[in-house]
Formats: structure tokens, C-alpha cells, sequence
């Protein structure tokens, strides 16, 4: 496994566990009916997504740091425009299917909460972040397994 | 489908390993086993590159292949 897709499985893995912190936070009882009200939420949100943005972080300074002998080459750029194009896809996948859900759900109401659109806005950052890293590891794995 | 000798003219021609090669041309060792594997086309510099360094013309190193063969 070369250093890239150890890196990459990492982020996955720390986006992954994002998202699902997010999930079980935003479907306790009344949390998105409440949205304003809720600074508890509000914290907890804004600790997962240090911890996201903070993993991003450490790895961009690994791999920058020539002490850590960390190389890409014209196949890495060539892999991660790839995964970059797959995951713009996604993200757009995502948004409109989400946004769909939401209109078919409150369109008899006439109105929706207002925490589904920081719902939305929260995990299009975890979707663009999954839908470039999944797509960079199976792209990897074709490539280098024998 | 672009295809190469890669593997065989590294063994027999010039008898290097795949980091000395990836060191002298400039990419990595993954990227050697990629390229020997047919699972990554390379750029046109790093194929003269590969070429320079297994003092191969680079129609020796590369051609082409019908996907259906």
C-alpha cells in the first residue's frame, strides 16, 4: 500500500466517522425542529468538522514535509484530477437528490424547517470530501494491485 | 490500447530495479509496477524519459495494440 492511499484511507475513514457523528446528532429528537435553539448541537457540530478539517491538515503538512520523503508524481496529479472529476459528479448527485427529498417531503406543509438547510449545507462537505477519497482509493487499487 | 516492453527491457537491457528506474526518471516505484502492469499510460516526457534511461527508441518501449487481441 503506497504512502498516497494510506493517506487517502485515513481521510476516508476520519470524513467517514464525520458523517456519521453528524447523522446520530441531527436525528435525536427534535434537534432540526429546534435548530437556533440548540448551541449543544452547534459544538458538537463544530468539533467534528475541526477534527475533519484538522486530519486534511495534518496530512497536506506530511506531505509537504520533505522529511517525510512523501512523492507524487504526474500519476498522482493524473489519479486525483480523475477522482476530482468522478467526485464533482457526486456532489452534484447528492445535492439535487437531496434537495428533491426535501421538496417531496414539505410540499403538502408549504414549509420546511430550516435546519435541513444546514443539514444540506454540513454534508456536501462530507459528500465532496467521501466522493473524491472513495473514488482516489478503488482508482489506486486497480492500479497497483497485482 | 498503448502497451510496453517496459519490463523486459529493464531486466534484460539495462538491469536496473524499479526504484533505480522510478529515482532516475522521476516518479515512483508505484508508478514503475503501474506502468509494467498496462495499467497507467504515461506522459509523452516521462515515455522519453524511460526511453533515455533504457537507451531504447521509444517505439521499441511503446506500441499499440488493438483491444480486442
Amino acid at each position: 500500500m503506497s504512502r498516497v492511499v494510506k493517506f487517502t484511507l485515513f481521510q476516508v475513514i476520519t470524513w467517514f466517522l464525520v458523517g456519521l457523528g453528524m447523522f446520530m446528532i441531527v436525528t435525536r429528537p427534535g434537534v432540526i425542529e429546534n435548530w437556533g435553539d440548540n448551541k449543544y448541537k452547534s459544538i458538537a457540530l463544530a468539533i467534528l468538522f475541526l477534527l475533519g478539517y484538522g486530519t486534511d491538515l495534518v496530512i497536506r503538512m506530511l506531505e509537504k514535509s520533505k522529511k517525510f520523503g512523501f512523492i507524487r508524481d504526474e500519476r498522482s496529479e493524473y489519479n486525483q484530477l480523475k477522482a476530482m472529476s468522478i467526485g464533482f459528479i457526486i456532489v452534484l448527485i447528492f445535492i439535487f437528490v437531496f434537495a428533491i427529498t426535501l421538496y417531496t417531503r414539505f410540499e403538502n406543509k408549504g414549509f420546511m424547517p430550516i435546519g435541513y438547510v444546514w443539514i444540506l449545507a454540513y454534508s456536501t462537505i462530507i459528500a465532496a470530501n467521501l466522493g473524491v477519497g472513495i473514488p482516489t482509493l478503488i482508482i489506486y487499487r486497480k492500479q497497483e494491485k497485482n | 490500447m498503448l502497451k510496453n516492453n517496459l519490463k523486459a527491457i529493464r531486466r534484460s537491457k539495462v538491469s536496473i530495479t524499479q526504484q533505480d528506474l522510478a529515482d532516475r526518471v522521476g516518479c515512483t516505484r508505484q508508478t514503475i509496477i503501474a506502468l509494467e502492469q498496462h495499467k497507467y499510460n504515461p506522459s509523452l516526457i516521462l515515455a522519453l524519459n524511460l526511453a533515455e534511461v533504457l537507451q531504447t527508441p521509444v517505439e521499441d518501449l511503446f506500441y499499440l495494440e488493438d483491444d480486442d487481441e
